[in-house]
């Protein structure tokens, strides 16, 4: 399994995050997207590995017959969306400022699949527990680095003069193909 | 008013007026090493140059034409030439007209158009297309030819064969230095040089003279105070620092010796010509040392381990993508603001 594959995929998905939060900002230009795709990435890095922990042994003690594994990806969806709800209910208790529109939220759906799949990935591994969870955090690091950086670039295309067929989600999907031509570079670092 | 200076959140940039004559000045500084490279390897390189530029002032005047600017304003800067004729030397020479055209038009709408201009281009426009060539035409792309003093330097109307039809021309390739040290990790590095007759001194016959003058015209180009020395010389020195960190001067599994590393493939090339370029680099010293020395242990990484020949284009368009972020972290103190933070 590679780290590079997952960023790739993370990136991915990342963008959608991007999008998906610019058009709840009332004033895009006037956040700060760097500093709510830093937010993001705490949030998604704490998902990631305190939801694989609660899985694994679900998985592991719970689910080893054949006949359940149907149950793997809804039991997934739900730790997931508990653990999620649990943060953000946290969050808005603590910091009464946090509203809606403010919150370093990813849309759940996303986070599930990005989730859904690197947990998926890393069970069929058979990892024992420390390794899953150093391959969770990992996996989030990763993601966290290229959304933050992503993040960045988004910050300075927006004031250039693209041209108008490209603006928009055309532009980030070219520059996430060009930095997934610069990530084959590392093929052969990993077997 | 000569210098604009545009306030945005974690990005400025100048509109510096003299940017025509700036790329006329780096035109110029490739000139030595497009003399070189033609003594060493015969006369493909300029067949390579007259094709590229052709197609490229043809891009550009379709673009232009496009999005409604007059085409002729945007010809007068060198910068399109300039971008051509970088892609050119980079690629192997002898190379079939249709690799040369592909590159070029990469170049100029991926690399360049599409991101507003070579102004605002967030990764370097010759290495978007260099890495794109690569990795769609691997068999292309690695065929140099050999240095004149092992077979005969083809004619001119040879270079011309093998760019238009290139089935008739019987190209007399030879395995670059990072491929030998890539494929022959049971040999120690005597071995190597005894093996393989198209080593020179430090690396490839040819290629490290070639190195040795685009060295000299990027020194005379910090002279003349066209980019500072961050850049370049932290990638150098990076590279060299790593390759002489693995090197024991021995077998070839450990890496080559830092000579090696920064006389062979396109490290100079890149490092003077590439990576200073002002819109895909970071602003202040201390992002420019980053800049640089993130790409040389990159390069080093991906020429050590992994499966392509060479790891620049690779790592500078890799270093291309977090150069928001460090202008980001190392922006000067005075453009953070606190009210809408």
């Amino acid at each position: 399994m590679d780290v590079y594959a997952l960023i790739l995929i993370a990136g991915l998905v990342s963008h959608h995050m991007l999008e998906k939060n610019s058009q709840l900002n009332i004033f895009p230009k006037l956040s700060h997207p760097i500093d709510k795709a830093i937010g993001f990435s705490f949030t998604i890095t704490f998902i990631f590995v305190f939801s694989s922990g609660l899985i694994y042994p679900l998985y592991k003690y719970l689910l080893f017959h054949p006949e359940l594994k149907f149950l793997r990806i809804i039991l997934i969806f739900i730790i997931v969306e508990i653990t999620t709800r649990a943060i953000y209910l946290f969050m808005q208790n603590i910091f009464s400022s946090a509203s809606k529109e403010s919150s370093p939220f990813p849309p759940l759906v996303l986070v599930n699949c990005a989730i859904l799949g690197s947990i998926l990935l890393n069970l069929s591994n058979n990892l024992n527990f420390l390794t899953h969870i150093t391959y969770s955090l990992l996996g989030a690091l990763g993601f966290s680095i290229f959304l933050i950086m992503f993040a960045a670039v988004k910050e300075s295309t927006a004031y250039s003069d693209i041209p108008i067929p490209f603006r928009g989600l055309a532009i980030d999907f070219i520059t996430i193909g060009v930095v997934a031509i610069g990530c084959t570079g590392f093929l052969g670092l990993v077997n | 008013m000569d210098k604009t200076v545009i306030k945005s959140p974690s990005y400025v940039f100048s509109t510096d007026l003299k940017a025509e004559s700036h790329a006329r000045v780096v035109l110029i500084a490739t000139i030595p090493g497009i003399a070189v490279s033609i003594f060493f390897f015969g006369p493909g390189i300029l067949i390579n140059l007259i094709w590229g530029s052709l197609s490229a002032i043809l891009f550009e005047a379709t673009v232009l034409k496009f999005r409604n600017s007059e085409p002729v304003a945007g010809l007068k800067d060198f910068g399109t030439l300039l971008t051509a004729t970088l892609l050119c030397i980079s690629i192997p020479p002898y190379s079939p007209w249709w690799l040369i055209t592909i590159g070029v038009f990469t170049c100029i709408i991926f690399g360049k158009y599409i991101y507003g201009g070579a102004r605002r281009a967030i990764f370097n426009p010759v290495m978007i297309s260099y890495a794109a060539l690569l990795i769609s035409f691997p068999t292309q792309m690695t065929s140099w030819q050999l240095p004149h003093n092992f077979s005969e330097t083809p004619t001119f109307f040879m270079a011309l064969k093998a760019c238009f039809a290139p089935e008739y021309f019987d190209a007399k390739t030879m395995a670059t230095p990072l491929d030998i040290l890539r494929h022959n990790k049971a040999l120690t590095m005597n071995e190597l040089w005894t093996a393989y007759s198209q080593l020179g001194y430090w690396s490839g016959k040819g290629i490290e003279w070639i190195s040795m003058t685009f060295l000299a015209s990027g020194i005379w180009l910090i002279r003349k105070g066209l980019f500072t020395w961050h850049v370049p010389f932290s990638m150098l020195l990076s590279l060299a620092l790593v390759s002489m960190l693995f090197y024991d001067y021995g077998s070839s599994t450990s890496g080559g010796s830092p000579l090696f590393h920064i006389l062979s493939g396109g490290t100079i090339l890149a490092a003077f010509f590439i990576i200073t370029q002002p819109s895909s680099s970071p602003r202040s010293k201390i992002g420019k040392l980053i800049f640089g020395f993130s790409i040389g242990i990159l390069i080093y990484v991906i020429r050590w381990q992994g499966t392509y020949p060479d790891g620049v284009a690779f790592s500078v368009l890799l270093m291309n993508f977090a150069t928001p972020l460090i202008d980001h972290l190392t922006r000067p103190k005075y453009l953070i603001n606190k009210d809408t933070a």
